[in-house]
C-alpha cells in the first residue's frame, strides 16, 4: 500500500482575522497530476505558498514522502524534491538560457557529473534547447514560461508545482505545455498545478481539488467536481479566466 | 559627581541639538520613509541651503531669516531638478541604482562647494545671534529656541499634510500601490516629484533657521545624512512624530554622552544604537511599517 | 580553462612590465594593484551577490590595523599579519553577514548598517590610544622580506600584483563552481533561487566572508607601502566610496570590471591631482560623481559592458 507524496492536512494560514486558508485538507499520489482550482482571492496561492514553504501555515500540517515538512523553508523542500515555479516569471535576465537551467541543476547542491549536459537534456524536454545560448531576457513570453519549468525540472524534483504557468498564453501556447506537461507526468514526476485555463486544468487533471473562500468545498474527477452544484455556485457571477 | 550640575545644561543642548536633526530629519522621512527613495544626499542639500544663506549674508547682507524667502525656493528648484534628472528615471529601478546615483549627486555636491567655498568654516551671523534666553541656571541661544519650534511645527505640519489633506492622501496612495494608485486616477509621478521637493526643499527652510547658530562647512552634509537616516529608522519609517522623538533621543544622547564620557564616544553610542535598531528593531520605537 | 590562462598572461605581463616604470609610474602601480583587488574583494558581495557594502573599508582598515599593531608590539612578521588580516576579513564579514541577513533586511539596510558599522570603527580606533588614537600608527622603516618592506617600490609592485592575484583566482575559482550560480541566483531573484534549493542566507554570509578576507589582505600591504595609518584613511568613507565605483564603473557582477574601473579611474584621478597642483580640492571628486552618475544613466553594466556589447557586435 503505497502512502500519498504529498499530504496536506488541515493547513490554515490566517492573516489577522482573515482566514486566507481555513482547514484545508487532500492527498496527492506519486504520478498523480492535482488541479487546485476556485475564484480569485479563494486562498489557493497562499496554500501554495504554505506547501512550497515561503509561508508558514498557522495550523496543520503538510507531509512529503512520509516527513514533515511543515514550515520548512524553499530551499531545504527544492532538496527533498519539490520543485515550483512562479506566477510572475522571473528568469536571470543577463544570463543565458542554459545558464539559467544550470542553476537549476546545481542549487539543490547535489552530486553531478556533467551540469551543462545535465541542463541541456531539461532543456530538449521542453524544447528550448535551440535556444541555450540566448540571453534570458530575449526571449518570449512562452519561452519564459518553459524556462521556469526547465529551471524547477533540473532541480530532479518528484513533485513538481506550476502557479499558473498557462496565464498569458495563446491557445495554442497553451497546447504546447499541455505536451511538455504530460511528457513530465509520463516521466513519474506529479504535478500540483493552480490554474485559470479551465479547459487545460480539465483535460490535464487525474483529480480537482477546489477551494473557496479559503475551505475546500470539492474534491474528486474532473467531471464529478465541474458537475458539482457547490462549485457551479462558488463560480457564478465570476466570469472564467482564460476558458478557450 | 561632578556632572550633575551640568546635567540640565546639556539636556537644554540635547533638547535642541535633537530639534535639529528633527528637522533635517522629517524630510527624509517623507522621502525614504514615505516615498522609499534612497538620497544619500538629503544632508548636502542642507550644506546648499547654508551656502546660499552664506551668500545671501555677505553678497546681499540679508539676515539669514530674511534669506530664507530666497533660499527656500532655491533648494525647492535644486530638489526639482536632482529628482527629474537623476530619480524619476530609477525610481521603478532595483534599489542599488537609487544609492548609487545620490551617492554621486553627493560626491559632486559636497566637492563643488569645496571647490568653490574651500573648507573653512563660515558664520552667518544674524540679528538673533548672541541673543540668549536664560532659564534658572540653563542659557539657551534664541535662535535655536526658534528653530526648535520650528522643527516641532514643521514634523507636526507634515503629519496634518500626509494624514488630512487631499495632497497627503494622493501621495500615500502612489507611494503605497503604484498601480492602484495609477488606475484611480492619481498622478503617480507627480505626487512622487511634489512629495520629494517638499522633503528635500525642506532643508531651504532649515538652513536659514539654523544658519545663526551653526558653523557652514562642505563636509556638514554627509554627517547630518547619516544622522537623518538614524532617526528616521529610530523614529520609524514615514512616522513624523516619530522623527520628531528620535531626533530628540539622537539630541540627548549624544549631549549626556559628550558630557559623561567626551571625546567622540558619543557618536558610537548613536551609530550602536542605530545597528542595534537596525537588526533588532527595524521598524523603529514606534512599530509599523519595516524594510 | 580561458579565464586563467588570461588572467596567467595579463599577471605576467605586468609583473614584466613593472621594472621598467618610472618611480611615480611604479606607485601608481601599487594603488592600482591595492584599489584593484579591494574592488574586486567588494565586487563579489555587491556585484556578484548583488549585497551592496557602503562600508567596505572596515575590513580593509581592520587588516592593516591587526597587521601593524601585531608587528609593533608583538614582533609579528607582517606575512602572518596578512594570513591573520584574511582571517579577521573572513570572520567579520560572517558575522556581520549573519547578524545582517538572517533578519532580511533589504539592500538599503545593509548599506545603512555598513555605513555605521565603518563609521562607528573609525570613532572607536580613534578613541584607543594603544591603536595610535587619531593620530594613527607609524611604522619604522625596516625594509627587508621578513617585514614586508621594500628597498625600492618594485618589492612593493609585485606583492601588490600578488594580493590583486589572489583576488582574481578566487573570482575565477568562484565563477566557474556552484557558488558562483548560488551568487548569480541571489543576486536576480531571491524567491527563484530558494526555490531551486539555494539557501539564500548561507550565500550571502559566504560572499560577505570572502569579500572581507580578501578586503583585508590589502590592509597589511597598504600599511607596509605607506609606513603608516590612521582611522580616517584606514576606515573612511572614502576608500569605501573608492571601492563602489570602481566596481561600478567597470562592470557590477562581471569578473573582473572593477579592475577595469581602478585602471581608468586611479590614473585619472592622480592625473587631475597633479593638473590641478592642490588648488582646487576635491575636484576629482566632483567627476567621480559626474562619472558615476552618467555611468548608472547610459551603461549600467560598466566599462566592461560596453567591451562585451562591441565585441558581440562585431562577432554578429
Amino acid at each position: 500500500m503505497s502512502r500519498p507524496l504529498l499530504q496536506v492536512r488541515g493547513v490554515s494560514r490566517w492573516f489577522g482575522g482573515l482566514r486566507a486558508v481555513d482547514e484545508v485538507s487532500f492527498d496527492l499520489e506519486s504520478h498523480e497530476i492535482v488541479g487546485l482550482i476556485g475564484p480569485n482571492g479563494a486562498g489557493k496561492t497562499t496554500l501554495f505558498e504554505t506547501i512550497s514553504g515561503f509561508i508558514r501555515p498557522t495550523r496543520g500540517a503538510v507531509t512529503f514522502d512520509g516527513s514533515d515538512i511543515t514550515g520548512h523553508p524553499p530551499h531545504r523542500l527544492a532538496r527533498l524534491g519539490i520543485g515550483r515555479t512562479f506566477q510572475i516569471v522571473q528568469p536571470f535576465r543577463d544570463v543565458s538560457v542554459l545558464e539559467n537551467v544550470i542553476a537549476g541543476v546545481l542549487g539543490p547542491n547535489r552530486e553531478t557529473s556533467d551540469p551543462r549536459a545535465e541542463a541541456m537534456a531539461v532543456l530538449t524536454r521542453v524544447r528550448l534547447d535551440h535556444r541555450a545560448g540566448l540571453l534570458a531576457r530575449n526571449l518570449s513570453l512562452p519561452e519564459k514560461k518553459r524556462l521556469e519549468i526547465a529551471r524547477a525540472l533540473a532541480t530532479r524534483p518528484r513533485l513538481l508545482l506550476l502557479d499558473e504557468v498557462m496565464a498569458g498564453l495563446t491557445p495554442a501556447e497553451i497546447d504546447e505545455i499541455m505536451v511538455i506537461l504530460a511528457d513530465i507526468r509520463r516521466e513519474g514526476i506529479a504535478l500540483l498545478i493552480v490554474e485559470h485555463v479551465m479547459r487545460a486544468i480539465m483535460s490535464l487533471s487525474d483529480r480537482l481539488v477546489v477551494m473557496a473562500n479559503g475551505r475546500k468545498i470539492a474534491e474528486g474527477l474532473p467531471a464529478t467536481v465541474a458537475a458539482d452544484p457547490a462549485v457551479i455556485e462558488a463560480y457564478l457571477g465570476r466570469r472564467h479566466h482564460g476558458a478557450a | 559627581m561632578d556632572v550633575l550640575p551640568l546635567l540640565p545644561q546639556t539636556l537644554a543642548d540635547g533638547f535642541l541639538l535633537g530639534a535639529v536633526y528633527a528637522i533635517v530629519a522629517v524630510g527624509l522621512t517623507l522621502t525614504f520613509g514615505v516615498l522609499r527613495i534612497v538620497n544619500f544626499a538629503h544632508g548636502d542639500f542642507l550644506a546648499l541651503g547654508l551656502y546660499l544663506t552664506y551668500l545671501g549674508a555677505t553678497w546681499l547682507h540679508l539676515d539669514p531669516y530674511l534669506s530664507l524667502v530666497l533660499v527656500l525656493p532655491l533648494v525647492t528648484l535644486a530638489a526639482a531638478f536632482t529628482y527629474r534628472l537623476l530619480i524619476a528615471p530609477v525610481i521603478l529601478a532595483p534599489e542599488h541604482n537609487q544609492i548609487v546615483v545620490t551617492l554621486g549627486l553627493s560626491l559632486i555636491l559636497q566637492n563643488a562647494m569645496l571647490a568653490i567655498f574651500t573648507a573653512d568654516l563660515h558664520a552667518m551671523p544674524s540679528v538673533l545671534s548672541g541673543h540668549i534666553v536664560r532659564i534658572g541656571n540653563v542659557f539657551i541661544q534664541a535662535a535655536a529656541l526658534i528653530a526648535s519650534a520650528a522643527s516641532i511645527a514643521v514634523c507636526l505640519g507634515l503629519y496634518w499634510l500626509l494624514r488630512s489633506t487631499e495632497l497627503g492622501r494622493q501621495i500615500r496612495a502612489a507611494a503605497q500601490d503604484r498601480d492602484a494608485a495609477l488606475m484611480s486616477g492619481v498622478n503617480v509621478d507627480r505626487m512622487y516629484l511634489i512629495a520629494f521637493c517638499i522633503g528635500v526643499g525642506s532643508l531651504g527652510l532649515v538652513a536659514p533657521l539654523i544658519a545663526p547658530f551653526n558653523y557652514v562647512s562642505p563636509s556638514v552634509g554627509s554627517s547630518f545624512t547619516l544622522t537623518a537616516f538614524i532617526v528616521v529608522v529610530l523614529g520609524s519609517m514615514g512616522n513624523f512624530v516619530g522623527a520628531l522623538i528620535g531626533g530628540f533621543i539622537i539630541g540627548l544622547v549624544e549631549a549626556v554622552g559628550g558630557l559623561l564620557t567626551g571625546g567622540s564616544i558619543n557618536f558610537i553610542i548613536t551609530y550602536a544604537i542605530f545597528i542595534l535598531f537596525l537588526l533588532f528593531r527595524p521598524e523603529g520605537l514606534l512599530g509599523g511599517r519595516r524594510l | 580553462m580561458k579565464p586563467m590562462l588570461l588572467l596567467g598572461a595579463v599577471i605576467a605581463l605586468l609583473a614584466a612590465l613593472a621594472p621598467f616604470l618610472s618611480i611615480y609610474g611604479q606607485h601608481i602601480f601599487v594603488l592600482v594593484a591595492l584599489y584593484g583587488a579591494v574592488a574586486l574583494a567588494w565586487n563579489i558581495l555587491g556585484g556578484m551577490a548583488g549585497q551592496m557594502s557602503l562600508g567596505h573599508a572596515l575590513f580593509v582598515g581592520a587588516g592593516a590595523y591587526l597587521s601593524t599593531a601585531l608587528y609593533l608590539n608583538l614582533g609579528v612578521s607582517p606575512w602572518i599579519g596578512l594570513v591573520l588580516a584574511a582571517c579577521l576579513g573572513g570572520a567579520l564579514g560572517a558575522l556581520m553577514g549573519y547578524t545582517v541577513f538572517r533578519r532580511r533586511l533589504s539592500g538599503v539596510y545593509f548599506a545603512l548598517v555598513t555605513l555605521a558599522l565603518a563609521e562607528m570603527t573609525l570613532h572607536i580606533v580613534s578613541n584607543v590610544s594603544a591603536l595610535g588614537a587619531a593620530n594613527g600608527l607609524a611604522i619604522p622603516a625596516r625594509p627587508s622580506l621578513a617585514n614586508l618592506q621594500f628597498t625600492s617600490k618594485l618589492g612593493y609592485c609585485y606583492a601588490a600584483l600578488a594580493v590583486l592575484t589572489v583576488a582574481a583566482i578566487v573570482i575565477i575559482v568562484i565563477h566557474r563552481s556552484r557558488l558562483g550560480y548560488v551568487f548569480l541566483a541571489i543576486r536576480e531573484n531571491e524567491r527563484s533561487a530558494a526555490a531551486l534549493g539555494i539557501d539564500v542566507v548561507q550565500g550571502k554570509v559566504i560572499a560577505a566572508a570572502i569579500s572581507g578576507a580578501l578586503a583585508a589582505m590589502v590592509g597589511p600591504i597598504y600599511a607596509n607601502y605607506v609606513l603608516f595609518i590612521d582611522p580616517e584613511s584606514m576606515f573612511g568613507i572614502t576608500l569605501s566610496i573608492d571601492a563602489l565605483l570602481f566596481s561600478f564603473v567597470g562592470g557590477l557582477g562581471s569578473l573582473f570590471g572593477p579592475l577595469l574601473g581602478t585602471v581608468v579611474l586611479v590614473p585619472l584621478t592622480e592625473l587631475l591631482r597633479g593638473m590641478l597642483a592642490g588648488r582646487l580640492a576635491g575636484v576629482h571628486l566632483i567627476v567621480y560623481g559626474v562619472i558615476l552618475v552618467l555611468v548608472m544613466r547610459l551603461a549600467p553594466r560598466g566599462l566592461w559592458g560596453l567591451l562585451s556589447d562591441a565585441v558581440a557586435r562585431r562577432r554578429a
